[in-house]
This record gives C-alpha cells, structure tokens and sequence, in this order.
C-alpha cells in the first residue's frame, strides 16, 4: 500500500513538473522557427496537370503565378468578375489569369469574351466543355471558382464565388511574387 | 454397410454443397471494412463502425438487429436507400404510438422506414404543433412521437448522404447518351437541359402536360430530379467523411457540403470518385472490387488528413468495439464473486476458491484496464472527464483496493464485494450516458489533461477508496460478534480510510487550484466542492471521534459503511441541483434511483448494527 501511494505521489510530482516546465515563458522567436514555416509551405498540394489546349499544358506556366478561374457565359458573377482580371492582369503582367469556360460550345464562349474586347496576353482562353478539368479534377461545380497556383505549381488557395476583388491592392499584395 | 454407404453419400452430398456455398461465400462482401473509414462526428474523429454502431443502438436500441450488423446496415443505407428503407431501422417501443402509426405487432418492435412512412406523414403536422409545447409539459407519447421524428428525419439525411454518386432516380434523356447517370455526372448538362425545356415549356404546357411529348416529359423529370436531389443535399452535413488538411483545416465536410459549399480540390474530388466505386461494387455486389475500392478510399482519405496517429487509433477503435472488454470484465467479476461462495459458508478454512477468485477478479481488473487504456489512447486524454467514466474509473479502483487488501488475506466477503460493486457501476454507467456514445469529447472546461489528470483521477480514485472502505466496513459489520468476527481487521480499515482521506483532500485542494486558474477562486461553495468537502470532513469526523474515544468499533464501522452514502451523495447528488459550475455532471432521473440507494444502505447499516449489538450484548441469565 505504501508503494503504491510513494507511485502516486511521484506521478502527481511529475506532472505537475511537466506542467511548470510547459507554462514556462518562451521567447517569441522560438514559437516559428523556420523549418516550421519551411513545412507549411510545403504542405501545400501540386495542382494537378492537365492538358487545356492541343500541346499546352498547366505545367508549361510553371515558374509563373496562375490564376485558374473556372466560369461560364450563362454565369453572372462570372461577367461582373471578368473586368477585374482584365486589370489585374494589366496590373501585373508577371501573372496569367487562365480562364477555362465550361460552355457547351465555342460561339458562346467566343461571344462572352469578344464582348471585352482585347483581352492582355497574360489572359488564356480556353474550354473545358464536358468539364473533365473543372469537375473532375478540380472538383468544381458551381461558377465561378478560381484556384491561386504559386510558381511551383502549387495550390495555394481558392476563391469560391465574388470572394475578392480580383484588382483591388489588397488582393495584389497577397499574390505571391 | 448399407448404412454405411448411406452416411457416405450423405457426407458426400454435404460436402457437395458446402463445396457448392464456397463461391458465394467468397461473393460475400466484408462490411467490416467499411467500418474502418474514418468520420467526424460530435468533434471527433471516430471509424464508421462506431457511428453505425452508436446510430443503431440509438434508432434500433442494439448494434445487431435481426442478424444484420451495423457496418452491413450503414452500407446499404449509404449505397442502397431502396434496400436499407425495408431494413429494420426504428424500434417503436410505445404502444400508443405504434398504434397510432399502424404498425403490425411483432416481437422486436423494431420497423423499416417503408413501413413508417404513411404514419410519419400523417403525424407531421401533429409533431409541428407539439414541438411549439413547452417540453416539459410533453406526455411520454408525445416525447416518443417527437423522437421518432427526429430519427426518420435524422436517418433521411443519412440516406441521402451519396446520393451524389448514386444513380438518379428519373432516366436520362436519350439526347444525353449517359447510362445510370450519377447527379455528379449529369449536373454538367443541367444548364443546357434547363434552356432546353424552358424553351419547350410554355405556359399553357404548363398547363396541360399531357400534350407534352415523351422526350420533354423526360427531360422535365430529368431536370425536376437534379433539383430535387441537390435541394435534398444542401443541408446534408452527417456524413463528414471528407478531410479538409488541404485548405490546412482540421474539419472534416460530408460529400455534398464539398461540392455545394465550394470546398473542392483534386483531393476531395479523388475521395468522391473513390466512394462512388464503393457505391459501385456495392450495388454490384461485387466483393473484390468492394474490397479493392474500400482500400482505395481507406489509403486515399488518410492520407488527405494531418493526424499521424489516426490510423492506429481507428484500428484500436474498432478493435475495442469488437472486445466488448467492459462486458469481459464485468462478467469475470460476476464468475470470482461466484467463486467466493463456498468461502462465504466456510469462512477462512476455504481458501482455495478464495485463490481463485482472487485470480479471477484481477484478470477482470486487467480487462477493466485495458478497456480504459484503449479509451485513453483513442480519445488522447485521461480516462475521467465524463460521469459515466468516473464510474468506470471508480469500479477500476474498487476492484484494485480490494485486491491489494486481500492479496494476503484473501478474505472471500471482500473479494465478492470488490468484484460485485465494480459490476454494479459498469452495468449502471451506461445510463447515465446520452445517446448510447460513451467515446465523447469534453466541454471546453474540462479540456485539460494536465488538471484532468491530477485533479479528476485524484478525487475520483477518493470515492473509489471510499466505497472499498465501505465495501469492508459492511462486511466487519456484518461479521461483528458472530464466528467469523473481522474486528482484528480494524487496522485495514484505517488503512484504507486513510488512504481515501489522502485522496479525497488532495483532490479536493488540486481542484481548488484548478478553479483557481480557470475561473479566478479558489472555492466557490460549488455544490461538487461542497460535496467533496463533506467526503474529506465526514472522514476526519469518524478517524478522531475514534481516536478520542467518543465512538466503539462497532460506530466506527457503521460510519466507514455510510461512507458509501456521502460519496453517493457527493458523486450524484449534487447533479439533482443542477446548479454550479460543474455542469458537465448533470443527468436527469436519478433522484429515485439515489434515494433508493441511500434508504437502502441507512436500513441495512441499522439492521447490522442493531443485530451486532445484540450480539455483543452480556448475557443476563435469570435464576
């Protein structure tokens, strides 16, 4: 019996030692350290490849910051959000906004594209009509979703609907460079 | 040698046709693997097997009904809603109500969701009117009606929960060339359906839809059911069985909430096209390809999520669920408390049931902690945070006071006693447990493993000391004066009434301390402090009036037994108050179940009192 309590009062020592020990004030510097934030980024998924036009591929802007922006003609936040990425990427031209419609035909892409007039280089047009990029591999079925890809081609974030203004300085100096 | 040749072609035959079963014993799809897929649910990430299992006992009463398992009921539930909804689903164990909803009686009371839908449509706008009451002026059949409600609708949601990787319940139209089209698949074509008919569907159609031709009813329909399905999912958040680490979050969304709320990835969307061949094999009723597809989705989903230990502890998990160790050790505790019988009648001259029961009661000890170990593990926190589990923890410490008491004496009454009370308190834990879930996260109050290891362990190896005490004081009661007297026992007795008053008031002053950190006092006159403090007090009371001399052994004893009463009180009492701070303790019900105990113990500890003093009593003999 007297073992067994000289055991309990050890172990109750014992915790109550770990927990001074974990309350003991740590210098600032030493909650982030470097590998951690190393490990974050890291963490953070490859955007799968995929093929958007005959012999182009995402992974040939890598090196790049992409915008991949899922939309449609017959969607409206998809019109009001369109002007913006016509000024961000005149804005910054170190980017590309690549925009694949999931029309079901090519006039009616053509005709909600036209209706801008000259889009940026920096501005890809493509189509993705059976949805075989935006839904079956991106997993996107409501319009418009746009996927932040960093220069490593990796998923960075994304943006579900009218989230952001897509010129504002705000959203621009969160762009990875 | 006829009979011979007869027994022979009659093995031959069995063995014909058990050679003959072998195949379509193979086709047999293992349930149990989907048990293993990981789910969130009440804050927790648990294996489907729990959930099936916790979701069974709570609409059907038990995991296993009419010899379907849990994990083979959520597979056809999740993959086969025509089938599950004619599976036994929901016990009606109302009378009134089963008469009500015109249910055929049968045994089990238990009844497919088919053969409640005609009762649970006509009783809808009953249950919204009795909803807008006051609960507790409900009548029991009005909470039953209420209840079973919230089942069917709770279950609906469950049904629905893949409806997006089903087939659609409405053909495709034959322009879209697409065989059994899940609504993932056809959704893409709903806006070009949709200009479609409303280019076909005027008013006057609208109308008069029979002057519709075949191929615009279809569409319609078509459409009509890509709505419904995704109106069906908007608000279907049971089924959390898609990790979100990619997004660096630790929640865990159902299907439909990926695809609606915009939370997809390639990630989320290759577990949606895993679980989709799961529903395929399924349906299927192809085994290699269900096994194949499951250990797809199992790889996939954890790898998708941050916790390094969650594969481990979903296979502990399942593991657990499958020992039934709390059952293990309270049965071979019932079996030393049998084995300490012959002891009982025979006093110490018996000693080798009393060795054996003595072995028994610690292989169910090793069993009880082993159980614990397991919640430990899993739940990644000491094992006492919850009522229920300060009473597993309290049985744990009873049976191991009681055999480290008797580890020398091995005294028959003790060990039956220290194995019976254990018994008692995990056959009665499980009340005081909502919903049939014992593996629950804590209140944010609670969620300190520092404090709930030294506070919550201490106080509660206190009231497990003290009922060991009890347990002994009852039997040198009981003995008093008689051939088996115990009273050279009295110094165990202070032992162990020691040892429960180190604990106690320690554990009382580290919860003072906690209190301290957490809510800025000390003591607060809390009714659980107040009730801890009277353990520790009622103790220092009996230890010095013997030590002044004011009581005799037989007080004495008679107090060490009405410990069981304080501690009682304390433990459960204070929830009757439903007041405090200590909220996390409160259950409803038990007033008469703890008046009943109490009555109980102060008449047993008067009758062995009053029969022990009469024993001790000098004999007057007249002349």
């Amino acid at each position: 019996m007297r073992n067994a309590l000289i055991l309990l009062l050890t172990i109750i020592l014992g915790l109550a030692a770990h927990y001074l020990y974990n309350q003991a004030p740590r210098s600032p510097a030493a909650s982030v350290s470097a590998p951690e934030i190393a490990t974050e980024a890291a963490s953070y998924p490859i955007a799968p490849d995929f093929t958007y036009a005959p012999g182009r591929q995402l992974s040939d802007l890598r090196g790049r910051v992409v915008l991949l922006n899922f939309w449609a003609s017959w969607c409206g936040p998809c019109r009001v959000e369109f002007p913006q990425f016509i000024k961000l990427a005149q804005a910054r031209p170190d980017i590309t906004i690549l925009a694949l419609s999931v029309d079901s035909d090519d006039a009616a892409m053509n005709r909600f594209t036209a209706s801008f007039g000259t889009l940026p280089s920096n501005i890809i047009i493509a189509r993705d009509g059976e949805r075989k990029i935006a839904q079956d591999l991106y997993g996107t079925l409501r319009f418009p979703e746009t996927i932040l890809i960093d220069a490593q081609q990796r998923w960075r974030r994304k943006y579900v609907g009218l989230e952001v203004e897509w010129d504002s300085a705000t959203f621009i100096a969160t762009l990875p460079q | 040698m006829n009979l011979v040749a007869r027994a022979l072609s009659r093995l031959g035959l069995t063995v014909m046709l058990a050679l003959a079963a072998l195949p379509a014993l193979a086709q047999e799809l293992d349930y149990a693997a989907l048990g293993q897929l990981p789910i969130l649910e009440d804050g927790r990430v648990k294996p489907l097997d729990t959930f099936a299992r916790n979701l069974r006992v709570k609409l059907a009463g038990q995991a296993q009904v009419q010899g379907i398992t849990a994990t083979h009921w959520l597979a056809a539930t999740l993959f086969d809603p025509a089938d599950a909804s004619q599976m036994p689903t929901f016990k009606v164990g109302n009378a009134h109500l089963r008469a009500a909803l015109k249910l055929p009686e049968r045994a089990d009371k238990t009844y497919a969701l088919s053969e409640l839908a005609m009762g649970m449509a006509a009783t809808a706008d009953q249950a919204a009117e009795i909803i807008k009451k006051d609960p507790k002026t409900l009548s029991r059949d009005e909470n039953d009606l209420i209840k079973l409600h919230e089942h069917v609708l709770a279950y609906n949601q469950l049904l629905q929960g893949l409806s997006l990787v089903l087939p659609l319940p409405a053909p495709a139209p034959s322009s879209l060339a697409l065989s059994d089209p899940t609504y993932l698949q056809a959704q893409r074509f709903e806006p070009d359906l949709l200009a479609q008919v409303r280019a076909f569907l005027t008013p006057e159609l609208i109308n008069n839809p029979e002057r519709l031709t075949a191929d615009q009813q279809q569409q319609a329909a078509f459409l009509a059911a890509l709505q419904q399905l995704r109106q069906g999912g908007e608000h279907n958040q049971m089924l959390r069985v898609i990790p979100l680490n990619w997004q660096q979050s630790a929640d865990w969304l159902a299907p439909w909430q990926v695809v609606i709320s915009g939370k997809s990835s390639p990630i989320t969307q290759d577990l949606i096209t895993k679980w989709q061949a799961a529903a395929s094999a399924y349906r299927a009723k192809d085994a290699a390809a269900w096994r194949s597809a499951l250990s797809a989705l199992h790889t996939a989903t954890l790898a998708a999520q941050s916790d390094a230990t969650l594969p481990a502890r979903l296979q502990l998990e399942v593991l657990f669920n499958q020992l039934h160790l709390f059952d293990v050790a309270a049965l071979t505790f019932v079996l030393a408390a049998l084995l300490c019988l012959p002891g009982l009648r025979q006093g110490l001259r018996q000693r080798l049931p009393a060795r054996c029961s003595w072995l028994v009661m610690a292989l169910g000890s090793i069993a009880l902690t082993a159980a614990l170990a397991c919640r430990v593990l899993i739940l990644q926190r000491p094992p006492v945070g919850t009522l229920y589990e300060s009473m597993l923890f309290v049985g744990l410490i009873v049976a191991f006071t009681a055999l480290m008491a008797t580890r020398r004496t091995q005294l028959p009454a003790l060990i039956a006693g220290g194995a019976l009370l254990p018994t008692a308190l995990l056959l009665l834990a499980p009340f005081v447990q909502q919903d049939g879930e014992t593996l629950t996260m804590l209140s944010a109050v609670l969620n300190t493993n520092f404090w709930l290891t030294i506070h919550v362990l201490c106080i509660t190896a206190g009231y497990g000391a003290c009922l060991a005490t009890a347990v002994l004081a009852y039997y040198m009661l009981a003995t008093h004066g008689t051939r088996h007297d115990q009273s050279a026992r009295l110094p165990l007795l202070h032992k162990l009434s020691l040892v429960a008053l180190l604990l106690t008031a320690v554990g009382t002053l580290l919860g003072g301390v906690w209190a301290d950190q957490s809510w800025g006092r000390f003591w607060g006159w809390d009714p659980k402090e107040n009730g801890a403090l009277i353990i520790v007090l009622w103790l220092i009371w009996i230890h010095h009036s013997r030590l002044a001399g004011q009581i005799k052994p037989l007080t004495y004893m008679a107090g060490m037994a009405a410990l069981a009463i304080v501690v009682a009180q304390a433990w459960f009492g204070v929830n009757l108050l439903s007041t405090g701070l200590h909220s996390y303790g409160f259950i409803e019900g038990i007033a008469a179940a703890l008046f009943g105990f109490t009555a109980l113990n102060l008449l047993a500890i008067a009758i062995l009192w009053v029969l022990a003093r009469r024993r001790n009593a000098p004999q007057v003999h007249h002349a």
